[in-house]
């Protein structure tokens, strides 16, 4: 009795492992970077990985995450990672000094930055900004140096908003501390975290970008042009993961957050989980998930950016759309 | 549904007592609950207030010698400018003293700006720490991995110039939950060069906080000045019950008590006034203030609780400790459990007392109901209860005793009065029968008599009447009419009534003058009339052949005399007193001619003497003026005219006296006169 059933059972475990191990073969092993520690900006991603969209796709992938040293497209340069989360303004920066990368899928459709500074000051529109404070001194404006700091800068710039700019590396505290009057932030991040510090909404004055003609669009997957055109097709199903990764998790919420927790534990990072669902909600309602044009960066919002960035010196060259944005056959237009 | 009123005896008894236990014990229960809550809350509250304050004071013991210790550092290096060597063992030896009073402390650094602290370096940074064996080490660290002038602990003293006290933060390279006293180094001109930080670990902190626990079922929990929870006790990683919230639990470390309430709100307890709450209890707790209040924070399952606090003042922080308040007003509860059986109990004993009580009084009440009910239907010889005791009930039951007995023999006398009553009230309508079939019934007297026309009505006040009227022919074409009135009422008047007409029968058939006959009536009246009776008398004998009425009255109303042409006027004469008072009294006589159509009306006092209801009397003139003007075609109409006038008058009014009316019309022989208008 005993050995028959070894006898039965013994085919299936070998036809098994050998199915696993083609599997393996099959997939390729790529890793990608995020451009901030873990948080729910990111929970799609996570979702491809721990539901086995990736896997689905033929890919092994490998989360990681920026530390506050370095800059995202250090990453790339540096050969640490294939493929990088950044934002359009990041890459944009990079790519005028010369780091050969390229967007290969578009994540976000619309700018998330805020600039906010607390009610009462005197500040009610965009050029009180550029007034004194009332004790004489100009705004001090704390503005994320790296990544994201593109953006705000050429908005201060476009504005002629005049004020001292102080580095912003580590969150809210230049604002809490009263060390900065004005600060950048992004609404599903530093604008929560002002709330969750004890500001009521009614106690700031907010500014948003894509409300003032700078709606920039935000979060893409971006890589080196080398890895682009040596395996296109890994660029591409990449892409079409993270997007079906994104479309699921929002259609799970629950899971979606498990799976944001379970990254910040793993990299020792702190989960706030109101601030986390408030993140994922937000943060997942300005992406472009549908239609036929998800995932491709707009050819409008790329020659918009480049048109803003050089008029107000943030680079001095840019290349065109097509070999930005390799994989899209046909940019559309806004 | 029966009305109150309509309730027995003791359901309204109980009812209205149950009503009083209710409200008076209630009330007074009410009050005391009140009074124990008040007292019981004060005291808790300041046991709570009390050790909550004394934790916080006592986690802030640790930060003011941090506070003077990084001053002096820093103002050693500003004033000495060590070199490097120097700055390690001034580190050194900082570490280890301080350790001594404040175990928390668990690293000293001492940072620069790029090229601040050495003209030729970059990265200038000087961290001593415990290592794991114990010793103490000091290395030097910065480079492009580890930039620490960009981190809050540093940049924010650089901005504000002044010392700080950093939000707790996870230090990335002791992987330590810190906060870090950053104190500004200055150089010689006064400009920012670095900062000297002393870093407070967090960990011992949580167990530190457990003392503010005073009752050993609080939940505490510190909060930064920007509201961060910095840390629980460590026995108590779990300040939730259900399995769902623990999942939640150990998170709330990386979250604020703001993101914690949207947190309530958005998942753990669908309230809005939760959340508020605790967001007003942040906002007091971040301004420093010390205080308490409702609210429900971490125990879903325990309901509200009270939440105490108070400020850790040196680095702004805030200490506060959640009560469930089930458990702080435990002792109040478990007096209302004891106190309501009692109560209740009470509440039971007296209704079933004064239920007993009522019973008691009211059994004997139904027990008479019943009798009496019984002795209204007739039975009176139904039981009594046996009187018991002197009260009222006793004093009832022997008063209806009485009642019964009397009530007994009077219904046996009165079955006995009746008896007699009705025995006489058949005689006397016996003689009733017997008087009114005294009185003639022929009317006219001869049916084929054309000379006169008659109508003659007796309606007898009682049963027996004293009015008599008469009428007869005497012989010839001579007819006799009376009308008398006996003194007196009922069988006397009618038995002198029947003498009476025995005798006026008898005499006129021998004597045929009117004044003569009355004379010899009055005579054989008055003799042996000892009972002193008498009667008003009027006799008138008609001649047909002639029209001549010969009349007598012995006091009696004058009759009234009618004229075909409707003249009247009254027969005034009077011819004697009335019967039976005078016995030799003479009485003469009147005569007048009646023509064809005169009537001649004779009445007793009971036509003019109705009263109507207001006692008004009808009279002798109202009678005269009727007779002159209603027709007067026979003696039956008008007679009958007349008595409708006066029945009509009395309106319903009961009639004193018998009413008696005798009407005489003369006729033409041989034709009937014409009435004239």
């Amino acid at each position: 009795m005993k050995l028959f059933s070894g006898i039965r059972v013994f085919p299936a475990v070998l036809a098994l492992l050998f199915a696993a191990a083609g599997a393996a073969a099959e997939n390729r092993t790529v890793s990608i970077t995020m451009t901030w520690q873990p948080q729910a900006q990111f929970a799609g991603i996570y979702y491809a990985k721990e539901a086995g969209i990736f896997a689905k796709y033929g890919l092994d992938v490998e989360i990681r995450h920026k530390t506050a040293e370095l800059s995202i497209v250090d990453y790339l340069t540096s050969k640490h990672s294939d493929f990088i989360i950044a934002s359009l303004g990041t890459a944009l920066v990079e790519r005028s000094k010369g780091v050969p990368l390229v967007n290969v899928c578009q994540l976000g459709k619309e700018s998330m930055v805020m600039l906010i500074t607390a009610a009462g000051n005197g500040i009610e529109t965009l050029a009180d900004l550029s007034s004194p404070t009332p004790s004489g001194k100009p705004r001090r404006f704390a503005v994320w140096k790296v990544d994201f700091g593109a953006v705000p800068l050429a908005f201060l710039r476009e504005r002629k908003i005049n004020g001292s700019i102080i580095p912003m590396n580590t969150g809210i505290g230049l604002f809490l501390w009263g060390a900065a009057d004005v600060i950048c932030a992004m609404e599903y991040n530093e604008y929560y975290q002002l709330l969750a510090a004890g500001y009521e909404p009614d106690e700031l004055v907010c500014f948003r970008l894509r409300d003032n003609r700078m709606n920039i669009p935000e979060d893409g997957l971006y890589t080196l042009e080398s890895t682009q055109k040596a395996a296109p097709e890994v660029s591409a199903a990449l892409g079409k993961a993270i997007l079906e990764g994104w479309r699921e998790a929002l259609r799970n919420p629950e899971q979606a957050l498990a799976y944001v927790r379970k990254y910040c534990d793993r990299d020792n990072s702190r989960f706030d989980p109101a601030h986390q669902l408030w993140m994922f909600k937000l943060y997942g309602s300005s992406l472009a998930l549908e239609g036929p044009q998800s995932g491709i960066l707009q050819r409008g919002d790329y020659d918009f950016a480049v048109k803003v960035f050089r008029k107000y010196e943030l680079i001095d060259s840019a290349v065109d759309y097509s070999r930005f944005c390799p994989g899209t056959k046909t940019g559309g237009g806004k | 549904m029966k009305r109150f009123r309509d309730w027995s005896f003791s359901t309204r008894i109980n009812a209205v007592l149950l009503l009083f236990l209710l409200t008076a014990g209630g009330g007074i229960g009410g009050f005391v609950y009140l009074r124990t809550y008040a007292i019981l809350s004060k005291e808790v509250g300041l046991t709570a207030t009390a050790a909550v304050n004394l934790t916080a004071e006592r986690i802030n013991s640790a930060f003011p010698p941090i506070e003077t210790a990084a001053r002096e550092l820093a103002l050693a290096l500003e004033v000495n400018q060590p070199g490097l060597e120097a700055q390690k063992r001034m580190i050194r030896e900082t570490l280890a003293q301080l350790r001594e009073t404040v175990p928390s402390l668990c690293g000293i650094s001492v940072a620069y700006v790029p090229f601040g602290g050495d003209p030729d370096r970059e990265y200038f940074m000087l961290y001593g720490y415990v290592d794991k064996n114990g010793e103490i080490a000091v290395n030097q660290i910065g480079g492009n991995e580890y930039r620490y002038f960009k981190f809050d602990w540093f940049t924010i003293p650089q901005l504000l110039n002044h010392a700080v006290w950093t939000e707790p933060y996870l230090d990335s390279f002791t992987g330590t939950e810190m906060s870090t006293r950053s104190q500004p180094i200055r150089n010689a001109a006064g400009k920012f060069i670095g900062v000297v930080g002393f870093d407070l670990s967090l960990e011992g902190l949580g167990t530190l906080a457990a003392g503010a626990d005073v009752y050993g079922y609080g939940q505490e929990f510190l909060l930064s000045r920007f509201g961060r929870f910095v840390a629980f006790p460590e026995n108590k990683t779990h300040p939730f019950e259900t399995e769902e919230l623990r999942q939640e639990a150990p998170l709330i470390i990386d979250s604020t008590v703001f993101s914690y309430a949207d947190l309530l709100k958005r998942k753990l307890f669908p309230s809005r006034d939760a959340s508020e709450k605790l967001r007003m209890i942040g906002h007091a707790m971040l301004a420093g203030k010390t205080g308490w209040t409702r609210g429900r924070v971490f125990n879903r399952q325990e309901g509200m609780e009270r939440i105490f606090y108070a400020p850790v003042a040196a680095p702004g922080w805030s200490l506060g400790v959640a009560y469930p308040e089930a458990k702080l007003l435990a002792p109040l509860h478990e007096l209302t459990r004891r106190v309501i059986p009692f109560a209740a109990a009470g509440v039971l004993l007296c209704l079933f007392s004064v239920g007993m009580l009522v019973r008691r009084i009211s059994r004997p009440l139904e027990e008479l109901t019943d009798a009496a009910q019984s002795i209204g239907e007739g039975d009176f010889d139904t039981p009594l209860p046996a009187p018991k005791g002197l009260d009222q009930v006793g004093r009832l039951t022997r008063a209806f005793r009485s009642m019964q007995e009397a009530l007994k023999a009077y219904v046996e006398e009165l079955k006995t009065t009746t008896e007699a009553r009705l025995r006489i009230e058949s005689e006397l309508e016996v003689a009733r029968q017997i008087q009114l079939g005294i009185l003639p019934k022929m009317v006219p007297p001869l049916p084929d008599t054309e000379e006169f026309s008659l109508y003659a009505s007796l309606r007898p006040a009682r049963q027996v009447g004293g009015d008599l009227y008469d009428f007869f022919p005497i012989g010839g074409s001579r007819y006799c009419f009376i009308v008398g009135d006996v003194s007196g009422k009922g069988i006397p008047a009618a038995l002198f009534m029947a003498v009476i007409q025995t005798l006026q029968r008898g005499e006129a058939e021998k004597i045929q003058d009117p004044g003569a006959l009355v004379t010899r009536i009055n005579e054989l009246l008055s003799r042996n009339n000892e009972t002193l009776m008498f009667v008003t008398y009027f006799l008138g004998i008609l001649d047909l052949r002639s029209g001549v009425f010969q009349y007598t009255n012995a006091g009696h109303n004058p009759p009234c005399l009618r004229r075909r042409d409707g003249q009247t006027g009254l027969l005034t004469s009077r011819h004697g007193p009335a019967l039976g008072v005078v016995p030799d009294a003479k009485y003469s006589s009147d005569s007048i001619r009646l023509e064809a159509g005169d009537c001649v009306v004779l009445y007793t006092d009971g036509v003019t003497e109705a009263a109507n209801r207001s006692n008004e009397l009808f009279g002798v003139e109202t009678l005269r003026r009727l007779i002159a003007t209603r027709p007067a075609t026979s003696a039956a109409a008008l007679g009958e005219d007349l008595l409708r006038t006066v029945d009509q008058f009395a309106g319903g009014a009961e009639q004193a006296d018998d009413i008696t009316l005798l009407i005489l019309r003369f006729n033409a022989v041989g034709r009937i006169p014409e009435e004239s208008s």
